[in-house]
């Protein structure tokens, strides 16, 4: 039986873990261990405390397996982001170096120095995958970064040997692809392959034997990083508590409880009023994110029309989760969001403009049960039709076949 | 055990860094069975040194051939203190873990 062709896919993330990043990798990962002898390197889970080591030092690699590929786990041990990088870059040149592989597929900027200079050595195919580029996204992690323009062109400059070294790119977002364009990159080395769910653990499980009293429960997933909104979404829901014909509302914020952004939202909370009919919870493992959308009547994606979002661009998971779950989607009118939902029929989609825009969506559907139901049916049946993780899966299986030269097997 | 310190590289110079066999008859720097090149005369020594002495030298070349043909140059300097210090400034890079970038 001839050997199968080796694939390195490198991602600068903790997996699994209970991010949409994660769910990505699980699912890209899966598909290719299939069909490929897959080796994963990612950042280790429970990194050790970081010592007052070198870049220079090699961070310790524990090795296992997940989801049938070779699982390598990285646990850099600088105390700095960048050396972390950089440590966790050297392990990249150090796996290159010292295994044969097929396919190099890198989601992470990190991995470019590594991957462009052993290429040129070995000649081996690579795939880059963008989903957000660090010259954008650092700068909400870092803010300093925003005076520092030096440093942002050595970004640049190293997303610029990721595009340039890679024989294909692949996006989820239509709008990240336009980016790339713009970037340079030639748009027929770009497939956008939009994220998605598996229908088999998404699902709207079974109706409540009796209707449900109580508040309306509004539910927002995912990291509070200021292009989010989760500030904005606060605002929206004091000014909806107000409205004289209110219902009783809820909302549960469920993500990492980073320090960074936490405080300043629990500030507002406060100042807003808001601690009764506000929680904040820290995320939980991805088999029970399920259990969270059921729970919920409303289902919030308020993303700020930010650089990140509407430059760079995004597609979040959340929202494929939520559909599948058929749940009632308020969700910001930007084009990243409406690649994927449709204004008045899967979501109310509202303008960035002012958060009673916001407000407005809420009251509407929190006032109206069988208009919940009715785009939550309508989102079902698109996620089912487009969004899964097997379409997915199949247009990077398809991807793949084309780098390695390899016919579509035919009982495909 | 000793690594080689030889230069790799195109785009970021860096040691080799591979078990050490000898060392270079001219200059002393440690050099690995790759790195270590015969000198007509005897004995090894490192590409720097047998430039110097052999300006035709075939292996010495290759790194200036690539840049000289199709491949663009990338002018990469690697990160430095004082990009270092940009990092450091803010509270995110204190924490144990580093973020994970691109939220999805």
């Amino acid at each position: 039986m001839p050997q199968q062709p080796r694939v390195l896919y490198v991602c600068y993330d903790v997996i699994p873990a209970p991010k949409g990043a994660s769910t990505h990798v699980t699912s890209f990962v899966g598909a290719l261990a299939a069909a490929y002898e897959v080796t994963l390197v990612s950042l280790a889970a429970d990194p050790p405390p970081p010592t007052d080591t070198s870049p220079d030092t090699p961070a310790p690699v524990t090795a296992g397996t997940y989801h049938g590929a070779r699982h390598l786990q990285v646990a850099p041990t600088c105390p700095g982001f960048l050396d972390r990088a950089v440590q966790f870059r050297e392990a990249v040149w150090d796996r290159l170096a010292a295994e044969a592989f097929e396919v190099v597929h890198f989601r992470t900027m990190w991995a470019a120095l590594p991957v462009a200079e052993e290429k040129a050595r070995r000649g081996f195919s690579v795939l880059c995958e963008v989903n957000g580029v660090d010259s954008i996204e650092l700068k909400y992690h870092f803010p300093g970064l925003r005076s520092h323009p030096k440093v942002i062109d050595k970004l640049k400059r190293q997303e610029r040997l990721a595009f340039d070294c890679a024989d294909a790119l692949i996006t989820p977002s239509a709008v990240t692809a336009k980016y790339l364009t713009r970037r340079g990159v030639e748009a027929d080395r770009v497939t956008v392959i939009p994220n998605g769910v598996d229908l088999t653990v998404f699902s709207p499980g079974e109706p409540p034997s009796q209707p449900r009293s109580g508040p309306v429960r509004l539910l927002y997933i995912g990291t509070l990083a200021p292009w989010q909104g989760v500030d904005f979404l606060l605002e929206a829901l004091a000014l909806a508590l107000r409205a004289p014909d209110c219902p009783a509302l809820e909302l549960r914020i469920v993500g990492p409880l980073r320090r960074q952004w936490v405080k300043p939202l629990q500030k507002l909370v406060a100042r807003r009023g808001l601690e009764g009919c506000v929680e904040l919870q820290e995320p939980v493992p991805h088999g029970q994110v399920v259990g969270l959308i059921r729970e919920a009547d409303i289902c919030l994606a308020p993303l700020m029309p930010t650089e990140r979002n509407t430059v760079q661009g995004c597609n979040p998971v959340k929202l494929f989760e939520y559909m599948a779950c058929a749940k009632a989607i308020v969700a910001t009118r930007l084009p990243v969001t409406q690649e994927v939902l449709s204004d008045g029929e899967e979501a109310l989609l509202f303008s960035p403009s002012k958060p009673s825009r916001l407000t407005d969506c809420l009251l509407r559907l929190a006032a109206d049960e069988a208009l919940r139901a009715q785009l939550g049916a309508a989102a079902r049946e698109k996620v089912a039709k487009r969004f899964q993780w097997r379409h997915a899966n199949e247009a990077l299986l398809e991807v793949y076949r084309g780098l390695l030269g390899e016919e579509r097997r035919m009982e495909d | 055990m000793s690594k080689c310190q030889a230069k790799v590289g195109f785009l970021l110079l860096r040691p080799c860094g591979k078990t050490v066999e000898q060392n270079c008859q001219f200059c002393g720097k440690m050099l690995c069975a790759e790195h270590s090149l015969p000198v007509a005369e005897g004995g090894f020594a490192c590409a720097d040194c047998l430039k110097q002495r052999h300006p035709q030298a075939q292996q010495t070349d290759t790194r200036t051939r690539y840049f000289g043909t199709s491949y663009v140059p990338y002018y990469w300097n690697d990160w430095d203190e004082s990009d270092r210090s940009v990092f450091a400034q803010d509270r995110d890079s204190r924490e144990t873990s580093a973020p994970s970038t691109y939220d999805s």
